[in-house]
């Protein structure tokens, strides 16, 4: 149980990371950055799933008006993950 | 096994910072390896070398660059959580540096398992 196991070669191929997405968009920044660290998981060519469980559904809704607000509406962004081939969502 | 460590809560207003520090120093102390220790969100404050705790308080930056230098362990601070904050290559505690999430990926990588800490 104990055993160092720090001198293991690496494992081919790619890891499965899986991002659960919790947060509304805005109120805090967790959505904008779980996008961000999916999109570099991608370009590692790792095999990448995302869940949207509670306010996390809330990104993915269409047309947000957000310049009341004065912060960028980042949900188009999540188009971008079908060019990095995430597409389990 | 080997550990990754995310730390994403800042110092002194969550125990989830504290937790990183005594799950790290725990798996060392059983013979695991810690290789990256990365910080992102609000954790990115741990690295501030200007915090001054009571002195009856744990000096939480310098807890981490101890446990750094004893055991080898890369402290990586995300450069746009960081730079946000005002975290700078010159305010950084010893130990620390500052990169960017692809070091996050690379840790979840090489690691036989990847634990976060905070929301």
């Amino acid at each position: 149980m104990s055993e160092p196991t720090s001198t293991r070669a690496p494992r081919p191929g790619p890891k499965k990371f899986m991002l659960v997405n919790r947060s509304a968009p805005y109120g805090t920044i967790y959505a904008l950055e779980s996008l961000e660290v999916v999109l570099i998981a991608a370009s590692f060519d790792q095999d990448v799933s995302l869940v949207f469980m509670d306010d996390g559904v809330y990104p993915l809704v269409k047309g947000q008006k957000t310049a009341g607000i004065e912060m960028k509406n980042f949900s188009p962004t999540f188009r971008a993950l079908e060019d990095y081939d995430v597409n389990k969502l | 096994m080997q550990f990754g460590i995310v730390v994403n809560a800042g110092p002194y207003t969550h125990q989830a910072n504290d937790s990183a520090y005594l799950f790290a120093r725990a798996a060392l102390a059983r013979g695991h390896t810690v290789a990256r220790v990365f910080f992102y969100h609000d954790g990115v404050n741990t690295a501030n070398r200007l915090t001054e705790p009571p002195q009856d308080d744990r000096h939480v930056a310098n807890r981490w660059s101890k446990l750094a230098e004893d055991h080898k362990i890369d402290l990586v601070v995300c450069v746009a959580a960081a730079l946000r904050r005002g975290i700078k290559d010159e305010i950084l505690a010893p130990g620390f540096r500052i990169s960017g999430l692809g070091q996050l990926i690379e840790s979840g990588i090489k690691s036989d398992r990847m634990v976060v800490f905070g929301d």
